[in-house]
């Protein structure tokens, strides 16, 4: 058997000395330095909610909302319930778009379940992106469906811990170097993405500098691997716009516009027959609302910027507030 | 716990807090190693413990009653070998042999169909099997005495920070360290923070933010037709793989050094291997040597003539690759490697092209990029995915074609930093006498090594499970 070595007892001095030599120590403690000041300038700067502040919001919505607003991410980053309001006065609007989301019956379920039962004035109003009904994330035989979750599928002893330092997490947000420069030496950035998460649910969102082709390759590489599947996930929602029709749910859709070349990609290779599309809504009770599909400014080729989405959605709002007055005389 | 979450981190904390305490007595460091350890594991699936403890407590038993009972140690070898790799044929293999013979079935006209199992693979099994097969066999061979407490054994066989992705130290090494009382010095810990410190870099900043871009290129079921982004794709796959692995490898050893103990290096940059043999010699070190030691060798090795040791080096590489997954992917990507390492034993290629001018680096850069070709079977999800992907790979015409936008610059830029950190030690810069010893150097290294915890920090990519937690 090895014998265990005994280790001389140090004086405090000596002790201190060793101490304030140890480049572990002088390393964690920079380290941590940097990254108090490098979070804490940046925090300080931060406009909007944290991203896991906004997916935690979402994600306890229930109940709550006159008004709901669902599609992907071209909903999320393209329509503002505040800009809204203005036209649906007295309404609760809520914008329920999650990026890369697909139509299953889980996704359905949540959305109704977003509606205040009490609320006279039970609207939804679906961005029919082409993407929407590609399939996919949510999509009939696709992966389960994205979203702000909870997080209850992890054990008990995970989420403890993970609501414990869920601040600590949030605050020790990513940066790229052009935002490390940026705190820290105050310099302009050249290029960056901008995204400002509201607490209604709106992703305000742009680009510098702007690049309108840039999702094009993303959707070609997409539409390549599935096209859209109109006819099996349009039944679905038709079924669904059926029994939200019967409960005096009244749903409003549109295209969510974009560029001239990404509404032909969607036509051809993406499959998109919007006639057939508007003809089914319309027959299982919705109301389509028209709008010009590259009349408002998107910096990728895909999302609209936040001065467009927010034209976009008071242009919108008022369509519905005319539907509603015609409706009601 | 993953090393990369916040459990961890605290985890981490916690132990090291109660460790100078817990060195110092030999039950209450076996005790709290093994206690620790198992916090670790569970922390995944409490029922992941039921079979390490299982398969453990097999071969604890048979390394005690090899010793008690030499006459009959063959038998008690082979039942622990039965145990470990029965285990391993039950959680990883038995859907994949039950999809092969429903497969043979359907050709056959049979219309049965036996159903899958879908056991969850409990992770890092096929790490700690090998690790606990390698102390049976070492005690059969009269290389190590069975150690008779429990609690030591399980210390060494689930000792956290290599417990789930290696690197697979040997029971011969590591049941020495354990048994002593150690201490990390100052040299120690410094080498261990700056081990981890880069670990991490490797694996959440390069590795994690690679992956997004690969899991793209790999999600749809008709890759996209453009030779470059292929060629592109496949060389950062290379580096994600490379810098994920040997980023746990690091951590691990790292960890392992503030605890006062050494593990083997794993990972010796292998990207400048300038033959297929010096590539296995520098990559997962610790399990090619198991490989070599516990299968090449006792089928023979090199013993019985040139055809016998293409024969064995070809079964020792096919089981290989059935380690890292059960599926037809692996073998081919294994049985790949194979081909070069004999056609590298027959002809003597890397020898005769090093001895040219340039010879080295061009040799290096044919290992590369062969390595690369042979990955797309590894990361392939099927054979006919990697067939596409190689066709467009081979596809000249479609050079650059609408894959604009689907790269991002900095995936190609942290795989270039990597790059260049392979040719610095590929042209020896490594070697040059750098003043260390210096009281500027001595600054310099923890800020230098500050700046690279911040970026860990704050620069990592989108977070993602280690890839060989799956094996």
């Amino acid at each position: 058997m090895t014998t265990n070595k005994t280790y001389p007892r140090l004086t405090i001095r000596r002790r201190l000395r060793r101490f304030l030599c140890d480049r572990t120590f002088w390393s964690l403690l920079l380290a941590t330095g940097l990254l108090g000041t490098l979070t804490g300038l940046r925090n300080s700067q931060r406009q909007g909610l944290h991203p896991r502040q906004y997916d935690r919001i979402k994600a306890g919505w229930h109940h709550c909302a006159d008004v709901v607003l669902i599609g992907d991410s071209r909903v999320m980053c393209g329509l503002s319930p505040a800009a809204m309001a203005s036209q649906l006065p007295g309404l609760r609007i809520l914008n329920y778009g999650l990026a890369g989301q697909g139509l299953c019956p889980e996704v359905l379920d949540k959305i109704e379940q977003l509606l205040d039962p009490q609320s006279q004035r039970k609207t939804i109003v679906l961005g029919l992106s082409p993407a929407l009904l590609r399939g996919g994330i949510g999509g009939i035989g696709g992966e389960k469906p994205k979203g702000p979750q909870s997080a209850t599928d992890a054990p008990a002893h995970q989420r403890i811990v993970r609501q414990w330092f869920e601040p600590l997490v949030e605050s020790l947000d990513t940066m790229s170097i052009q935002q490390i420069l940026q705190v820290t030496f105050g310099r302009t950035k050249k290029r960056y993405s901008l995204k400002i998460y509201h607490a209604d649910g709106w992703m305000e969102t742009s680009l510098v500098p702007e690049n309108r082709s840039r999702a094009l390759s993303h959707y070609i590489k997409r539409f390549s691997d599935i096209a859209v599947r109109d006819g099996r996930l349009l039944k679905l929602l038709t079924d669904r716009i059926r029994r939200w029709h019967s409960r005096g749910i009244r749903l409003y859709a549109f295209r969510p516009p974009t560029t001239a070349k990404m509404v032909a990609l969607e036509n051809t290779l993406g499959g998109f027959n919007q006639d057939a599309a508007v003809a089914a809504l319309t027959a299982a009770g919705g109301i389509w609302l028209p709008v010009d599909q590259t009349g408002y400014h998107s910096y990728d080729g895909s999302h609209l910027r936040y001065d467009a989405a927010r034209k976009l959605s008071a242009d919108l709002a008022e369509q519905i507030r005319r539907a509603e007055e015609a409706g009601s005389r | 716990m993953q090393f990369n979450s916040v459990a961890f981190l605290l985890f981490a904390a916690l132990f090291f807090a109660g460790w100078p305490l817990m060195r110092l007595g030999r039950s209450r460091r076996w005790f709290y190693l093994t206690a620790a350890s198992f916090l670790f594991y569970g922390w995944w699936d409490w029922r992941f413990l039921m079979l390490i403890t299982a398969s453990g407590l097999i071969d604890f038993a048979a390394g005690l009653l090899m010793a008690r009972l030499p006459r009959l140690k063959k038998v008690f070898l082979v039942a622990s070998i039965l145990g470990n790799v029965g285990s391993l044929a039950v959680f990883k293999y038995l859907d994949f042999l039950i999809i092969n013979v429903n497969a043979i079935g359907g050709l056959l006209g049979g219309t049965w169909r036996i159903p899958a199992t879908e056991l969850i693979l409990p992770i890092g099994i096929s790490f700690y099997t090998f690790q606990s097969m390698s102390y049976t066999i070492d005690i059969y061979r009269g290389k190590l005495q069975p150690t008779r407490n429990v609690l030591h054994f399980f210390a060494y066989l689930s000792m956290f920070p290599q417990l789930v992705a290696g690197p697979i130290v040997r029971a011969a090494d590591l049941l020495p360290q354990l048994a002593k009382q150690r201490r990390a010095g100052e040299a120690q810990r410094w080498a261990g923070l700056r081990l981890i410190a880069y670990g991490f870099f490797k694996k959440v900043v390069v590795a994690d933010t690679i992956a997004p871009v690969v899991r793209e290129a790999l999600s749809g079921q008709t890759p996209l037709e453009s030779c470059g982004y292929w060629w592109i794709v496949m060389a950062l796959f290379a580096y994600q793989i490379y810098c994920d692995f040997s980023g746990y490898s690091d951590i691990a050893r790292g960890l392992g050094k503030w605890m006062g103990y050494e593990f083997p290096v794993n990972f010796n940059h292998p990207y400048i291997a300038d033959s297929f043999q010096e590539f296995w010699r520098r990559w997962h070190i610790s399990l090619s040597t198991w490989f070599r030691d516990y299968v090449y060798i006792p089928l023979g090795g090199s013993r019985h003539g040139r055809f016998f040791a293409h024969g064995n080096m070809w079964l020792t590489m096919l089981i290989s690759g059935l380690w890292h997954g059960a599926a037809w992917t692996f073998v081919i990507w294994a049985a790949g490697h194979a081909m070069m390492l004999s056609l590298e034993r027959m002809t003597g290629w890397p020898k005769r092209l090093c001895a040219r001018p340039l010879g080295r680096h061009l040799a290096t850069l044919l290992v590369f990029v062969l390595t690369t070709i042979l990955w797309v079977f590894f990361v392939s999800r099927s054979f006919s995915q990697a067939v596409a992907i190689l066709t467009t790979m081979f596809n000249f015409s479609k050079l650059s074609t609408g894959w604009g936008g689907l790269i991002s610059s900095k995936a190609i830029n942290l795989t270039l930093l990597m790059m260049a950190r392979q040719l610095y030690f590929h042209f020896g810069l490594d070697r040059l006498r750098w003043p260390a010893a210096r009281p500027v150097a001595r600054l310099i290294g923890p800020v230098g090594l500050a700046v690279l915890i911040a970026a860990c920090v704050l620069m990592r990519g989108p977070g993602s499970t280690f890839i060989y937690f799956q094996f």
